[in-house]
């Protein structure tokens, strides 16, 4: 719930800057000169050996090197981040970049190009529409700009891509996996955890695997929703050693919910219903903002493999 | 602004503060004025020569060459982006600004956007002295500007800390009253026993009184222009419902 007021505060803080922003119409574009797309989650990159070039797809503050890139800003510390490079001599820098922002992503990191936090150049900002958020606050949304919530940065890029009619020129992901906590949990096993850090350790036939419960998390949703989209991407975790199933149960997790294919696919408006305050259960599509057809419930899409 | 916005702005804003020096000798910056003068919002001292440097809240004035300018408590991007809206924005040049910890820096964002011209300005931070004293962090007293009531006084005990106060020629004070509603309780009608009679906000009393206040206390031969001085002083403490007005402690 807090990152749902989280998300109301930005929202609100940032009308003046969002109204001068226009929604991306034609992403697609993007993609002349490149036989697809490699989605880039953050850390070391795997080598797919693909040799067709491919467009690259990032979140905002993942890479320090942003050159001809598509960008996905949605929630995070970025300027945070900025500031961090900044005092290692390091600096990030976006160079002829398209960057899509989520209009709940606080875009106080725009504050730190005058104070050269990041160099930003020749860049085209769009923004999208906050699929959960709006639903959640009962704000009508447009479902051809509107991202839906996932788990993970790598498969909310995923999503983004899906939405913006992409997920089909999608060749390769690198995701969260190879992220540098989980890398630091396999390398520094004497590292002391946080408290507030869930890490959880699972065995496996030929020992055992130190990593974080939101990336298996991660790892699970991105599987799950590339077999239900049916998109076969290259796409290698230490974590697809295992079923889904043995890495819910680790999780102590009965099931999983994907959005449903009117979240990804659909046009036009959306209304919610469900008791107001509470993430939407329900929803329908209208027309002229009166509810067209069937109810929809969001868990008819819920994935759980069984053994 | 509230404690806890002073608290969320100085927090939210760490990593930009970080970057910014305090200004040190600030009577470097502003080495080639020779005259100093504060303009409140909407006031003007008329005067325009190189050898002139006006001291002003961020915000009040449009157009700003040759400024030292204070930005603290209230200042609001949206005022930015409504003058871009009009296609009138602001301007900053050949200025030296001063954040104060606790504003809010996300005007910032506002240079990334295009929506203000800043040129050839240099920008430094100063320390909240009410916000640091209420949350006991330590003080750095030469970068420190203490709380006084809104605006102008603030200006002028800015430049008391800065160093600068003897080259201050001129405070200039000039509330607008056109079209303040005598039925809001921030605002006060007041009557002189001369047959004037005129609706003012409250805080730009309270400025007023406290700008005498300091010029005496610090014995400065400041010229003081208000539209305020048709009034007498006991005309704007009836006004107030107050019998007197008390400084801060020394300064």
């Amino acid at each position: 719930m807090e990152r749902y007021a989280e998300a109301l505060r930005c929202y609100l803080k940032d009308q003046d800057v969002l109204s001068e922003f226009e929604y991306p119409v034609n992403l697609g574009k993007l993609l002349s000169g490149y036989s697809g797309i490699e989605v880039q989650g953050a850390g070391p990159q795997q080598d797919y050996g693909i040799q067709e070039k491919l467009l690259k797809v990032r979140m905002l503050s993942s890479h320090l090197i942003n050159e001809d890139c598509l960008i996905f800003a949605f929630f995070g510390p970025h300027r945070k981040r900025f500031a961090a490079k900044i005092k290692e001599g390091k600096q990030y820098v976006f160079r002829n970049c398209t960057i899509v922002v989520e209009e709940t992503c606080d875009l106080s990191w725009l504050a730190a190009i005058p104070m050269g936090l990041c160099v930003l150049e020749n860049c085209q900002i769009y923004k999208v529409q906050d699929y959960m958020f709006r639903a959640y606050h009962k704000i009508p949304l447009k479902l051809e700009y509107a991202i839906p919530w996932a788990v993970g940065a790598g498969s909310r890029l995923v999503m983004f891509l899906v939405r913006m009619g992409l997920g089909n020129s999608i060749r390769a992901i690198s995701s969260s996996q190879y992220c540098w906590q989980s890398q630091r949990y396999a390398m520094d096993r004497s590292r002391t955890v946080a408290a507030n850090e869930n890490v959880l350790t699972i065995q496996w036939e030929n020992g055992e695997i130190q990593t974080h419960a939101d990336y298996m998390m991660g790892n699970v949703f991105l599987r799950a929703f590339l077999e239900d989209l049916g998109l076969q991407p290259q796409y290698e975790s230490h974590l697809n050693l295992f079923t889904i199933s043995q890495l819910l149960k680790s999780l102590n997790q009965q099931a999983i919910v994907l959005p449903v294919r009117m979240e990804l696919s659909g046009k036009g408006e959306v209304q919610f219903e469900g008791n107001p305050g509470t993430p939407p259960t329900h929803f329908r599509v209208c027309k002229n903002g009166i509810p067209q057809g069937e109810v929809i419930k969001r868990s008819d899409s819920v994935i759980l493999e069984q053994e | 602004m509230t404690p806890l916005e002073a608290k969320r702005n100085f927090e939210h804003d760490q990593e930009l503060l970080e970057l910014l020096p305090y200004p040190g000798e600030l009577t470097q910056s502003v080495e080639g004025y020779e005259e100093i003068v504060i303009e409140g919002p909407g006031a003007s001292s008329g005067k325009e020569t190189s050898k002139l440097l006006k001291c002003r809240k961020f915000g009040s004035h449009l157009n700003n060459d040759d400024c030292l300018l204070f930005a603290f408590s209230d200042f609001s991007r949206k005022l930015l982006y409504e003058q871009f809206k009009k296609k009138n924005p602001y301007i900053f040049r050949n200025c030296v600004l001063l954040l104060e910890e606790t504003s809010d820096l996300d005007w910032l964002v506002a240079v990334t956007m295009g929506w203000i011209q800043l040129e050839d300005c240099q920008i430094y931070k100063v320390q909240d002295f009410d916000f640091r004293s209420r949350s006991d962090l330590p003080v750095q007293e030469n970068f420190a500007i203490p709380g006084a009531v809104p605006e102008v006084s603030r200006l002028f005990v800015l430049l008391l800390r800065m160093g600068l106060l003897n080259r201050l020629t001129e405070v200039n004070q000039m509330p607008d009253s056109t079209k303040l509603e005598i039925d809001d309780p921030e605002n006060v009608s007041l009557s002189s026993d001369a047959g004037f009679s005129e609706v003012f906000k409250r805080s730009d009393l309270t400025d007023y009184l406290i700008l005498q206040e300091l010029k005496k206390e610090y014995a400065s031969t400041v010229s003081l222009n208000s539209s305020l001085e048709k009034f007498s002083n006991s005309d704007c403490l009836k006004g107030l419902g107050i019998s007197q007005v008390e400084l801060p402690a020394k300064l």
